[in-house]
């Protein structure tokens, strides 16, 4: 029974494809009103709301403070600034218009380089709007700088973005005198449960995080609404669902990216960076302190990960997250390298270009060398192992043929590489426990929410005890049934997860063997415990797995096993993504014809599920290059519609292929590494790529419009 | 997302529609309800009521007769694509997607005159006649004076358009031409070309434009500059610049004016070689 490495197919699907799944909107309890909340047209002003009998204001949720919700001083808008409570959803809009709010507008800030100098603040509470500045800062990059044969500068937009994922947000919360019971769309429960602790000081929490339709990050952190659907459920008693529309979602949550790099790179006249000096300015919008503390992170790995792949070792970035009037962003799938990855895979073709060398030998010149490895980058990041030229030379037969594909068809191809930061810690937990009748029951701490982790975990867990899938069934997303989780982001589910998962299933395996042995009345030593069996390895008389479960019940010895896995540092994928793209030359219309993506992500458990993450991120950074953006007028999102918000279709995603090679494993047990952000990563940079070899044109900021290719 | 509340009237003729509008001047007709229900969802428009058509047989029909088309306004986009309409069933598969295409009407989307739908440069270019029904009678209008301005058709309180009559244009070649950023979207620019062609010379061509206007326009010179020609490229490049005359585009989340006028080149050219090809 070998699962480890196989395409098998999800243990999550029957369930999907036959409308069968509960996400929250699903959830009905008896009696269950429905809230909503009205919004902010403002994006920074003084506010008086009326409240009333179905009417909740800041000052019933957070008195004399301003967040989570509003009670004097709105920051942004499609800020939430008062719940109604009204018997449907139909009914709380209608209820929604008749709320009075005296807006006193005051002034805002929406440019971060503006909002730097302090001069407005965004908030009146706050003492600068600067909310972090790290300096990281390795050798001597200006005096190399000033030394280096050639130098090249300029400033880099990676613009703000929405993860739209199909599934809005939304809670079902219910109080039932002693214990608070919530349903969300979250990307982890126990993250969730640990956060309303916080918020509302009450510790009989459950929460589930049902069936979730998608996240991209934008899922993690306390929503300002979570936290007072929950307040309202105590406070009144009743069972009540809140769910937002499209356009309030696409106002007020998912906002990612928005960051900028002015930088002055070093470069030999062969191509090899000397130095390398920026400044990352982070846009993280209003100062609500979950998605701060979010994104302010994201900030930090955006300017630590700038270095790629590549060997700088005089460097210096200086890295900010200020504070505006506009939507607190947060994490979206990559939640900082890819804008890491787009500013150093940008720099790398402008150096290519002003040099006048192949775009891939360019970046061959710069890699880390295997000898290197472990690596340890200019912003103190480590590469654990990997081969980034092996790589490359694995790679070289497909580049050839996509090359030769291009210039017949007269098309463009573009390259990227990414080195990426996968697997965070802090630890993960898993529970493994057998029925008396031999049901394998797994409970995972991570919340997937599509990444079809389950099925990897069944993998795993069917492996170490040698028992056929079947037996297997995995849970998560419930505080009650497992002691505790961290989440799924970061790429780390299957990998750390999964590890705790192994943890627990290998310590499993210890007592099916105790079990077994006494049941045979033979000592440990002289059985083993083989193909789900434990045999006497000299009588050969050997108990099934079901037979041996019934007997540790007898026995009294307990199957119920819960692990927690520590994680001490992150594991680093990296890889080579290319894409085919075609530029009508007259419209300026483009169309990713082809992709490919070559990825090094130590051992894959799921091949069929790892290429299915890479499609998906894939999509999502053409998306990010060539379509998406958050437009703003006065502090207003503009495009709050998927009319006018344009993720792609199945007509725009290119023909999309895989290769992976496992030459770096990771220290984890498994040898895995994260692949559910990689996509998202180097996806964009590798589109712009493409675009750079056809036009000549550098470019810098993103999504490119077809007229900007005509202008 | 949620509608504000309304009336809902579910009339057994044309005529009780067409009382019940003229008497309740907020109603709104409701078709095929893709543009109508997304407006409500937005509480764009707050009518009083809504006055169901689909169950009207008699707007339901699609026949041909003496050189004519005549298609019943509760048509849909799906049907019309299927009917093999010289242009139109071209331009009707380009209308938003799959899901619309089955409940869209062409009677909707011209009583709704979004200035970027796709019908509009062909029925200006078809010469297209709707025919209405009120309380009083029935009146027939081109499409041209029909169309008044952006959302604005010419349509009084009680009035239903209940068809629109094209040409058959029997020997026409044709083509429409739609740039769209993503599958599914309103047009950035949209061109409609129907000609005729007798040994290599052009006897008859029309070029309607779509979403460059307040509402579509004929590029009246253009066309006039191919009549009685033998287009080569050269012809056709001056006709596509002629084309831009027309186009008087605004600026917004689909592009600038000036890209979208020169887009109109680019799509006059494109309509007219690929019709010639025809």
């Amino acid at each position: 029974m070998k699962y480890i490495g196989q395409p098998v197919r999800r243990i999550e699907d029957p369930r999907l494809i036959t409308g069968r799944g509960t996400y929250v909107d699903d959830v009905q309890l008896p009696g269950m009103l429905f809230v909503a909340f009205l919004r902010s047209k403002y994006p920074h002003a003084r506010i008086k709301v009326k409240g009333g009998p179905q009417v909740y204001t800041g000052k019933d949720f957070n008195p004399g403070k301003d967040f989570p919700i509003p009670s004097t001083e709105v920051t942004y808008a499609g800020q939430p600034i008062a719940a109604v409570v009204a018997k449907d959803r139909y009914e709380a809009y209608d209820l929604l218009e008749s709320v009075e709010v005296e807006y006193e507008p005051l002034s805002p800030v929406f440019d971060p380089e503006e909002a730097l100098k302090d001069e407005v603040k965004v908030y009146s509470g706050l003492q600068s709007n600067v909310y972090s500045k790290k300096e990281f800062l390795s050798g001597e990059p200006h005096k190399v700088l000033e030394e280096s044969q050639v130098q090249l500068e300029g400033t880099l937009y990676n613009q703000r973005v929405v993860a739209v994922p199909m599934e809005t947000r939304g809670v079902v919360s219910f109080f039932d005198g002693q214990k608070l019971t919530v349903w969300s769309s979250t990307q982890s429960a126990h993250y969730l449960r640990r956060n309303l602790v916080k918020y509302l000081g009450l510790t009989n929490i459950r929460v589930i995080q049902p069936d979730v339709g998608g996240a991209f990050g934008s899922k993690i952190i306390l929503q300002p609404e979570e936290y007072a659907v929950s307040f309202l459920s105590v406070k009144l008693g009743v069972p009540l669902k809140w769910i937002p529309t499209r356009s309030e979602e696409m106002m007020s949550a998912g906002h990612g990216r928005d960051k900028a790099l002015r930088y002055k790179v070093g470069v030999k006249r062969d191509g090899t960076i000397m130095s390398l000096v920026g400044t990352i300015v982070g846009n993280i919008g209003a100062p609500y302190s979950e998605a701060n503390e979010d994104d302010g992170g994201n900030v930090i790995s955006a300017a630590r990960m700038l270095p790629g792949p590549y060997r700088i070792k005089h460097a210096q970035v200086v890295a900010y997250a200020v504070n505006t009037n506009l939507t607190p962003t947060t994490s979206y799938r990559g939640a900082g390298r890819p804008e890491a990855t787009f500013f150093i895979e940008r720099i790398m073709d402008q150096i290519s270009q002003e040099l006048g060398i192949d775009p891939l030998e360019v970046r061959s010149r710069n890699l880390i060398r295997p000898e290197e490895m472990p690596y340890q980058n200019a912003f103190g990041i480590t590469y654990d192992s990997g081969n980034y030229i092996g790589l490359i030379k694995s790679a070289e037969p497909y580049y050839q043929q996509l090359k030769a594909e291009a210039q017949k068809e007269n098309l463009c191809l573009g390259l990227s590489m990414y080195v990426e930061i996968t697997g965070f810690g802090p630890w993960e937990t898993a529970r493994v426990y057998v029925k008396y009748d031999g049901r394998v029951v797994i409970v995972t701490g991570t919340g997937p929410h599509g990444q079809g982790d389950a099925t990897a975990f069944a993998q795993i867990a069917s492996e170490a005890l040698e028992v056929p899938m079947e037996k297997v069934e995995v849970k998560w997303g419930d505080t009650d049934v497992i002691e505790d989780g961290i989440g799924t982001w970061g790429s780390r589910t299957l990998t750390v997860g999964g590890s705790a998962v192994l943890l627990a299933s290998q310590e499993l395996r210890k007592r099916l063997t105790e079990a077994g042995a006494k049941a045979l009345e033979a000592d440990v030593e002289e059985v083993e415990y083989l193909e789900g069996k434990v045999v006497h390895k000299k009588t050969g008389k050997s108990l099934s797995f079901d037979e041996v479960v019934k007997n540790a019940y007898k026995f009294g010895i307990s199957l119920d096993v819960t692990s927690v896995y520590p994680v001490r540092k992150p594991t680093t994928p990296y890889g080579i993504h290319f894409a085919v793209v075609e530029i009508d030359r007259e419209t300026g219309m483009i169309k990713v014809r082809k992709y490919l993506a070559v990825d090094d992500v130590g051992k894959v458990i799921n091949p069929l599920l790892a290429e299915g993450q890479i499609h998906g991120g894939v999509v999502q950074a053409l998306g990010q290059a060539l379509y998406e953006q958050v437009v703003i007028a006065d502090g207003i999102m503009q495009n709050s519609s998927l009319g006018d918000y344009v993720v792609p279709t199945a007509v725009e995603s290119p023909k999309m292929e895989w290769k992976n090679f496992q030459l770096g494993l990771s220290p984890h047990p498994l040898g895995s590494k994260g692949i559910g952000e990689a996509g998202a990563v180097v996806g964009s940079p590798t589109i712009l790529s493409a675009l750079q070899q056809c036009t000549k044109k550098f470019i810098n900021r993103m999504p490119v419009s077809p007229e900007d290719l005509v202008k | 997302m949620y509608p504000p509340k309304f009336g809902y009237v579910i009339p057994d003729s044309l005529g009780e529609a067409t009382e019940f509008l003229e008497q309740h001047e907020d109603a709104k007709a409701l078709a095929g309800g893709h543009s109508l229900i997304p407006m409500l969802k937005l509480r764009i428009i707050r009518p009083s009521y809504l006055v169901e058509l689909k169950g009207l047989k008699e707007l339901h029909f699609l026949s041909r007769e003496g050189g004519k088309i005549r298609i019943g306004a509760l048509t849909t986009h799906y049907e019309i694509l299927k009917s093999g309409i010289p242009l139109l069933s071209e331009a009707a598969s380009t209308v938003a997607d799959p899901q619309v295409r089955n409940m869209g009407t062409i009677g909707g989307v011209i009583s709704h005159l979004d200035p970027a739908a796709d019908y509009p440069a062909s029925l200006i270019a078809m010469d297209a006649v709707v025919r209405i029904k009120g309380r009083k009678g029935v009146r027939e209008e081109s499409f041209k004076d029909f169309a008044k301005d952006m959302f604005t058709p010419d349509l009084s309180p009680g009035e239903l358009v209940t068809e629109v009559v094209v040409p058959d244009f029997n020997g026409y070649s044709f083509s429409y031409k739609k740039l769209e950023r993503r599958a599914g979207d309103f047009a950035i620019v949209g061109v409609a070309v129907l000609l005729k062609k007798e040994g290599g010379v052009v006897k008859d061509v029309r070029i309607g434009l779509t979403a460059v206007n307040n509402k579509a326009v004929r590029a009246d010179e253009a066309e006039k500059m191919l009549l009685d020609a033998s287009p080569d490229e050269k012809l056709i490049e001056k006709v596509s610049e002629k084309a831009m005359e027309y186009a008087n585009p605004t600026s917004d989340i689909r592009g600038t004016a000036e890209y979208k006028k020169k887009m109109v080149k680019v799509m006059t050219k494109r309509a007219l070689l690929d019709a010639l090809k025809r």
